[in-house]
C-alpha cells in the first residue's frame, strides 16, 4: 500500500492519455455489458421458470386441442394442477399497436400460475362476475393509460357470432406479471365467454399448462400425458416450459454467434490499443523506472507497479462502463418487449475480463531495464 | 512556398516517419478494421433481407391485402372479396381466359434445423391453381408439383437445404396426418424459396381456415396498375389495400430490416466512438512525440494552417488501410454464409456499396481522431516546444 502514490502518479502522468484510454475501456465494456447482458438476461429469465411447469401442445404444430382433454389431464398421476389458454391477438386503435389477450379459466390459472403473474383475489372475483371482463398487466395499462372501468376494443382476425371482428372488453383490474415473464405486456380475458362468442375453433384451447408434483418425475409425467393421447387425432407433445421457450427463441438464430463475434472484435481492438499506450508510457518513463531500480526496486516490483496502474485503470473504467450498461439495459424493453435486467454474473465476468486485459497488457512491455542504458537516456 | 506545397512536404515527412511509429499506427489500423468489419457484416444482414424481398419484384404484379395489414398473417380476405378482385379490370388472362390471380392461406408447421436439430417453425402457403403462372420464376428442381386435394407439398430451396426431412419422398406430420414432400423448387433467389407450398383448399380444410391472406395478380402491363387499383378502391363494399409488389415487399420486411439495421448502426456507432477515442489517443501521442519536430518546422517558416491540415490528412489516411482490412475480413468470413434471424434465411453478401459505407465510416473516425490533435499541434508556442525533452 506504500506504493499507492507511485501507482497513482503513474496513471495520471499524462492526464489526457489516461482519460482517453479509460474512456475507450468504458465504451468497450458498455457494449460488452449490453450484448452479453441481453443474452444472459434472457437465459436467466428462462431459468427462473419453475422446473415443475410443463406445456402441452398439439404434436403437429399450432393446432388447437379439445377442451375435453382437460379432465383427463388433471387425472394423470403426478399432475398437481392444470390450466388451459386460448389466444386472441389484436390491435388497439392503430394497426401497429399489437395487444395479446389470453383467454383462460380464472380458478385453474390461479392454481397453476403459468406466467408467474400475481392476480389479487379481488380481481379474480371481479373477472368471474363480469363475463366481458379483462385484467390488464400493469405495464400495458400504463402504456395506453387504461383504468378500471374503461372499455377496450380490439381489432382482430377472429370472427364473432355477431359478424364483427371487433372484440370489446371491460377492464376490471390489473395484475403484476411474473419475474420470469419475458413479455410482460398482455391481458387476461374469460375463456367461457370468449369461446361462446367466436365462430372458429370452438370448444378448443391453444395450450395446456401442467404443474407436476415432483419435478424429478416431470419427464415421466410428460410421457404419460403424451401416451394418453397417442394415436388419437389430437396427439400431444408435452415438454418442460423451459425447453419450449428455448425452442421459440431459437428463431433468433445465430445471434449467439454474432454477439460473440462482436464482443471478440471489440476486446481484441481494445487489447491492441491499451498495449500500445502502455508501451509508449513505459518508453517515456525509462529514466524514472531506471532511477527506481538504482534505489533498490527489483524488476519484479517494477512489474507489479506497472501492472497495478493498468489494473486500476481498466477495472475502474470497466466498472463504470458496466454500470452504464446496467442502467441502459431495461430500456431495451421499449424496442423489443423483452424484459431483462443485468445479471450479476455478466458484471463479474466483465470485471474479470478487464483484469485479464490488464495483465496481458502489462506483461508485454515489461522487460529487464538496464540501469546504465536507462540513465543514459537510451 | 504555397500552402499546397507546404502540406505536401509535411505529409511526405510524417508519412515517411511511420515505419518508426509502426506500433501506434498499427493500433489505429486494427481498431478501425474491427469497427468497419463488424459494421459491414451486420449491415449485410439488413441489406441481404432487402435484396431477397425485392429480388423478383415485377412492375406488373400487384398485391391486394386487407385494409391496414402490415404483415402476411394480419391480412384476411373472404372468398367474396377474392371473387371481386379477380374480376377487376387490368388483370392478364391466360390461354383459357381465366384471370392470372392467385391467393394463399398461410400456416405454420414444425420442422427441425439441420445444423442443431432444434425445433423451428416453417411457413406453409396453400396456393391456388394460377400460382405458377403468376410467379413464373418458381421452377421445380426435383420431383413434381403437388396435386390438389392430396396431402402433398413442395419445399423451397432455402428450406430443404437448412431443414431436415424436406427432400423428395420425405414425410412431415401436419395436423395429425402425414404430408408427403413430392418436389423441391427454386425461385431465382427470392423470398418464395423460404416457403413450403401446397394446395390452398387442402391446407384450408386441414387448418379450419375460412379466409385467405392476400391476392397477387399479374397485370396486362405495368400501366394497367392504376386502372386495377382504382376499380378496387372505388368499390365501397371492399376494405382492401392495393400495392405494387415492391411496396408490399417493403411493408412486410419493414419491421425486421428496421430491427436489424438499428442493431447494426447502434453497435457500429458505439464501436466507432471507441475507435475514435483510440485514434485520438494515438494522434495526441504522435503529436506529443513530434513536438520538437513540429516546433522546428514552424520555426523555419511552415505555416500553422498547413501543419494542421497535414496532421488531419495523416490521421484520415491512416484510417484507409484499416477500412480495407476490415472489409476484407468481413468478406472472407461472412460473404456467402447464411444467417437465420427471426426465422428467415438471409444469404449475406458484402457488396461494394457496403464497403464504401465502411470506408466513409472509417474516414469519419480518422477525422474525429485527427482534428483536435491537429489544432493543438499548431497552437503550442514554438519556444516552449523547442525546449521540450
Amino acid at each position: 500500500m506504500k506504493y499507492l502514490s507511485l501507482i497513482w502518479d503513474g496513471i495520471w502522468r499524462k492526464r489526457g492519455r489516461a482519460i482517453l484510454t479509460g474512456l475507450q475501456v468504458l465504451v468497450a465494456f458498455v457494449l460488452f455489458g449490453l450484448l452479453q447482458g441481453m443474452k444472459s438476461g434472457i437465459d436467466d429469465a428462462i431459468d427462473k421458470i419453475g422446473a415443475d411447469l410443463y406445456i402441452v401442445q398439439h404434436a403437429t404444430g399450432f393446432s388447437p386441442m379439445p377442451l375435453a382433454m382437460y379432465s383427463r389431464l388433471v387425472a394423470v398421476p403426478g399432475v398437481r394442477a392444470a390450466a388451459y389458454e386460448s389466444f386472441l391477438a389484436g390491435t388497439y386503435q392503430k394497426p401497429t399497436q399489437h395487444v395479446l389477450a389470453v383467454a383462460c379459466d380464472q380458478d385453474s390459472i390461479s392454481a397453476t400460475i403459468p406466467h408467474g403473474a400475481i392476480v389479487p383475489p379481488a380481481a379474480v372475483d371481479a373477472m368471474k362476475r363480469t363475463r366481458s371482463g379483462v385484467l390488464v398487466s400493469e405495464s400495458l395499462a400504463r402504456k395506453y393509460g387504461w383504468k378500471t372501468g374503461d372499455r377496450i376494443p380490439l381489432e382482430t382476425s377472429v370472427l364473432r357470432q355477431d359478424g364483427s371482428l371487433t372484440w370489446t372488453f371491460d377492464m376490471v383490474g390489473t395484475f403484476v406479471p411474473g419475474e420470469q415473464s419475458l413479455s410482460p405486456d398482455f391481458m387476461i380475458i374469460n375463456y367461457t365467454s370468449f369461446d361462446e362468442a367466436r365462430t372458429v375453433d370452438r370448444g378448443t384451447v391453444a395450450m395446456y399448462y401442467v404443474r407436476v408434483t415432483d419435478p424429478k418425475q416431470g419427464l415421466a409425467v410428460a410421457q404419460a400425458i403424451d401416451k394418453l393421447f397417442l394415436n388419437s387425432s389430437d396427439e400431444t407433445r408435452t415438454e418442460s416450459a423451459r425447453e419450449s421457450i428455448q425452442a421459440t427463441l431459437e428463431s433468433l438464430g445465430d445471434m449467439d454467434f454474432v454477439v460473440r463475434a462482436i464482443v471478440g472484435a471489440v476486446l481484441f481492438a481494445l487489447l491492441f490499443s491499451i498495449t500500445a499506450m502502455m508501451m509508449q508510457s513505459i518508453r517515456e518513463r525509462t529514466a524514472e523506472l531506471a532511477l527506481l531500480k538504482t534505489l533498490g526496486f527489483s524488476d519484479g516490483k517494477l512489474f507489479w507497479i506497472v501492472l497495478c496502474e493498468v489494473l486500476t485503470l481498466c477495472i475502474v473504467a470497466a466498472a463504470l462502463g458496466l454500470a452504464l450498461a446496467t442502467w441502459v439495459l431495461p430500456t431495451a424493453r421499449h424496442f423489443t418487449n423483452i424484459n431483462v435486467t443485468m445479471p450479476a454474473s455478466v458484471v463479474l465476468a466483465g470485471l474479470g475480463l478487464a483484469a485479464l486485459l490488464a495483465v496481458v497488457t502489462a506483461a508485454v512491455p515489461a522487460r529487464r531495464l538496464q540501469v546504465v542504458d536507462a540513465l543514459a537516456g537510451r | 512556398m504555397t500552402q499546397f506545397r507546404q502540406i505536401a512536404a509535411l505529409l511526405q515527412l510524417s508519412l515517411s516517419g511511420i515505419p518508426q511509429r509502426l506500433g501506434t499506427s498499427l493500433v489505429t489500423v486494427i481498431g478501425i478494421a474491427c469497427v468497419v468489419g463488424v459494421l459491414i457484416s451486420m449491415l449485410s444482414m439488413g441489406s441481404g433481407l432487402r435484396r431477397i424481398a425485392i429480388q423478383n419484384n415485377r412492375a406488373d404484379r400487384a398485391v391486394v391485402s386487407s385494409k391496414g395489414a402490415q404483415s402476411l398473417f394480419a391480412s384476411n380476405l373472404s372468398t367474396s372479396t377474392l371473387a371481386v378482385v379477380e374480376s377487376a379490370p387490368g388483370i392478364k388472362k391466360d390461354a383459357e381466359g381465366k384471370p392470372l390471380a392467385t391467393a394463399y392461406v398461410a400456416v405454420l408447421v414444425n420442422t427441425r434445423r439441420k445444423s442443431n436439430h432444434v425445433r423451428s417453425i416453417s411457413a406453409l402457403f396453400g396456393v391456388t391453381t394460377q400460382f405458377f403462372k403468376v410467379y413464373p420464376e418458381v421452377e421445380i428442381t426435383a420431383g413434381r408439383t403437388f396435386r390438389p386435394g392430396l396431402h402433398e407439398l413442395i419445399a423451397g430451396k432455402k428450406r430443404y437445404e437448412q431443414f431436415e426431412g424436406l427432400e423428395v419422398g420425405d414425410k412431415i406430420r401436419v395436423r395429425g396426418a402425414d404430408w408427403t414432400v413430392v418436389g423441391n423448387f427454386s425461385a431465382n433467389g427470392g423470398g418464395l424459396e423460404d416457403l413450403l407450398l401446397a394446395d390452398a383448399d387442402t391446407v384450408a380444410s386441414a387448418f379450419g381456415r375460412t379466409t385467405m391472406q392476400t391476392v397477387t395478380v399479374l397485370l396486362d402491363s405495368p400501366q394497367k396498375y392504376d386502372e386495377f387499383a382504382g376499380a378496387l378502391k372505388a368499390n365501397p363494399a371492399l376494405e382492401v389495400d392495393v400495392k405494387h409488389e415492391a411496396e408490399w415487399s417493403a411493408t412486410i420486411t419493414k419491421t425486421t430490416t428496421g430491427i436489424l439495421d438499428f442493431i447494426s448502426y447502434f453497435v457500429g456507432t458505439v464501436m466507432a466512438i471507441g475507435a475514435s477515442l483510440g485514434a485520438l489517443n494515438v494522434m495526441y501521442s504522435i503529436i506529443d512525440a513530434r513536438k520538437r519536430e513540429i516546433a522546428t518546422l514552424r520555426a523555419i517558416g511552415f505555416g500553422g494552417g498547413p501543419i494542421v491540415v497535414s496532421v488531419l490528412l495523416e490521421s484520415v489516411l491512416l484510417s484507409l488501410p484499416g477500412a480495407l482490412l476490415g472489409a476484407a475480413i468481413a468478406w472472407a468470413w461472412f460473404n456467402g454464409n447464411t444467417v437465420h434471424p427471426f426465422g428467415t434465411s438471409i444469404p449475406l453478401a458484402i457488396t461494394p456499396a457496403l464497403v464504401i459505407l465502411g470506408i466513409v465510416w472509417a474516414l469519419v473516425i480518422g477525422l474525429i481522431g485527427g482534428i483536435l490533435p491537429a489544432l493543438r499541434s499548431a497552437r503550442v508556442s514554438v519556444t516552449t516546444a523547442l525546449r521540450a525533452t
